[in-house]
């Protein structure tokens, strides 16, 4: 069973139950990426291409990885109190990304009953981009909110 | 549950930073825990208790609305 066996998972837990964490520094490299990616996006919107869908998805793929980096990166002092803030961040934004995947729809819903805005729609193909970046950014703004507040 | 880790700092005369940096935790996490914000682990209660050579019980002590 791979990963979900249970002496593998135990093994997991007893190490910690944390993936791998890039150094702090690293957390530079993300958003230089992130930044990189977000003017790229707007260069290949702005100017006629060929393969422009390719190169804006692509440019939307290497914006979240960017954001994973600077997730996946270290504080510079990391100990058990951060671990927590960690637990605490990833919960919240899991909860309020499913109840943004719920509501969302219905508001535009709303949106197009009442107002006639048929240029709102739900988008699949920017609608899993968005889910994720609603998840990355939920966690940052919810662990560096209750960092700052230690 | 209070603790008494500022009394004890006192009495060594430690900043947060220097015992942050003797039980190798950050000095936001020092500062927490005297603000009884957050509860430390076990490991972590047991080095704060042996920097300063006193037992866990002497720093920390349940309240009422812990039992």
């Amino acid at each position: 069973m791979g990963f979900w066996d249970s002496d593998k998972l135990k093994m997991w837990d007893k190490k910690g139950g944390l993936f791998i964490m890039f150094s702090h520094r690293f957390k530079i490299l993300g958003i230089i990426i992130s930044l990189l990616s977000a003017a790229s996006f707007f260069l290949v919107n702005n100017y006629e291409l060929a393969l422009k869908d390719i190169f804006t998805s692509l440019c939307g793929n290497f914006f979240l990885l960017g954001f994973l980096i600077i997730i996946l990166s270290k504080e510079k002092y990391e100990d058990e109190r951060t671990s927590q803030l960690r637990l605490k961040a990833l919960s919240f934004s899991f909860v309020m990304t499913i109840l943004n995947i719920l509501i969302v729809p219905l508001i535009l819903l709303l949106f197009q009953l009442f107002m006639g805005q048929e240029s709102l729609q739900w988008d699949g193909n920017w609608g899993s981009f968005l889910t994720i970046l609603t998840l990355q950014l939920y966690y940052l703004i919810c662990f560096y909110r209750l960092k700052q507040d230690l | 549950m209070k603790n008494t880790i500022h009394v004890q700092r006192a009495i060594h005369k430690m900043t947060q930073a220097d015992l942050s940096e003797a039980i190798g935790v950050s000095r936001q996490t020092i500062n927490s825990i005297e603000k009884s914000r957050y509860v430390p682990s076990t490991i972590l209660s047991l080095k704060i208790a042996r920097t300063f050579k006193v037992a866990v019980e002497e720093l920390f002590e349940l309240e009422d609305c812990d039992l």
